[in-house]
């Protein structure tokens, strides 16, 4: 089993940025139909989203973060030794945008960076990589950075998913410390059997000679080329409600952990339903269960850091909390995690715009 | 029996009346939204955890009711 402990890791700080356009589910009507889209919006909850401009690129939001966090810790760039960009939307195909990123933020070359291709489950994996490349070497800060803009990729005649995706970008801070008491444990899954519930077909290297580039009819009804993103919605929800719950309960008992000792289930966002239902199913209570979709839309794998921005700030930043969490997706690849927040940095919500004009 | 076919109706919003023997396809909230509803239905009133082919391999209602009396 992927599961284990990572010790002597802190958190130091978390921000998200959003790009400054609010997009309301409602000016689909004349689309899609007032029909269909209201019984997306009761379904998934999901309200209001926030979409890039043209130009502007996942790293972009996850730069705007990243600056924003290490000016708020006040952290030296020269003592930044990590950085980790995860993220399905890079900038090329080569190089990593890790690298770039290294640049832009005008990080060491004393730096290791590199991308990771993961969704939904970036959070856990994010805290897992960044935990492992610091514990057996001279790195004693790091930056692991989220980003996507999922929507770039999407189909504008796909109404199962572009009323759904928000592009976002997030940054976490973490730092070697001896001194920290309470240990991170983790549990990593995948399923690769599944990776066509959730993919994109082209844009690769696999399909590169046969792929369309206009878009067809699916057998979904829907128009879409093979370049854009395919999500089998049903088979998705069918795996979120199922082996997640059950990949929390195996974890639990495991470590021998309670619901009761967290103080908040701090789950992906793609929809209401599912992230309620996950909830349900491990009979933690709903309360102690935030959620934030309605206003932001799936933000992939900076939902879970920016429901902690949105939601949890406040006591983050003043006291000590414990959350149960876990980010489910794309691969299908998914993590549960118990983490402790204390005293840790969180700037607002940013809005932003701006966009990489060197790229 | 009866009580399914309430809950079948609740979960997709239809307000017609009709019997265990209808035929799915006639609704046309039986489409990849209504599965989901009725998945969540299976799950957390019936424990009963289904994935999308058997769902989809339901002709009537009687058919999704095997699913949950088995």
């Amino acid at each position: 089993m992927a599961i284990g402990e990572l010790k002597n890791v802190a958190i130091k700080g978390i921000s998200c940025c959003l790009p400054d356009n609010q997009v309301l589910n409602t000016d689909y009507y004349e689309k899609f139909g007032k029909d269909l889209v209201d019984k997306v919006i009761k379904m998934t909850g999901i309200n209001t989203r926030y979409v890039a401009i043209e130009e502007q690129c996942a790293s972009d939001l996850a730069y705007t973060a990243a600056e924003r966090l290490i000016e708020n810790l006040n952290w030296d760039k020269d003592t930044i030794k990590g950085l980790i960009f995860i993220t399905q939307s890079p900038d090329y195909r080569k190089p990593a945008t890790a690298c770039i990123l290294q640049y832009r933020l005008r990080l060491s070359e004393y730096c290791a960076a590199f991308d990771v291709n993961l969704g939904c489950s970036a959070f856990v994996y994010g805290i897992f990589f960044g935990s492992l490349m610091m514990s057996n070497n001279d790195i004693n800060r790091m930056l692991v950075l989220i980003g996507d803009a999922g929507n770039r990729y999407v189909s504008p005649e796909d109404h199962s998913s572009i009323l759904l995706h928000t592009s976002a970008g997030s940054a976490l801070a973490l730092e070697y410390d001896p001194e920290v008491n309470n240990s991170i444990k983790y549990s990593l899954k995948t399923d690769g059997s599944r990776f066509k519930s959730l993919y994109m077909p082209a844009g690769a290297s696999r399909n590169a000679y046969t792929a369309k580039k206009e878009p067809y009819l699916h057998d979904d009804g829907i128009m879409r080329s093979d370049y854009h993103n395919f999500m089998n919605g049903l088979d998705i929800f069918q795996f979120s409600i199922t082996e997640v719950p059950k990949t929390i309960k195996e974890f639990l008992k495991h470590y021998q952990l309670d619901n009761d000792m967290f103080d908040y289930l701090v789950l992906h966002q793609p929809n209401k339903l599912m992230v309620e239902k996950v909830a349900k199913k491990i009979e933690f209570p709903l309360e102690k269960t935030p959620i934030n979709v309605e206003k932001f839309g799936n933000c992939n794998g900076s939902s879970i850091p920016l429901l902690i921005v949105d939601k949890l700030k406040t006591e983050a930043e003043n006291s000590r909390i414990r959350l149960l969490t876990s980010g489910f997706g794309v691969g299908l690849s998914w993590g549960v995690m118990d983490l402790t927040l204390e005293h840790i940095t969180i700037p607002d919500i940013i809005y932003s715009n701006e966009y990489y004009t060197e790229g | 029996m009866n009580e399914f076919i309430e809950k079948f109706k609740d979960a997709l919003d239809i307000k017609d009346e009709f019997d265990i023997n209808v035929e799915l396809e006639k609704f046309e909230e039986w489409d990849s939204m209504g599965y989901i509803s009725i998945m969540s239905l299976l799950d957390e009133e019936y424990g009963k955890e289904v994935d999308a082919n058997q769902l989809k391999a339901c002709k009537t209602l009687a058919d999704l009711y095997k699913l949950v009396s088995k």
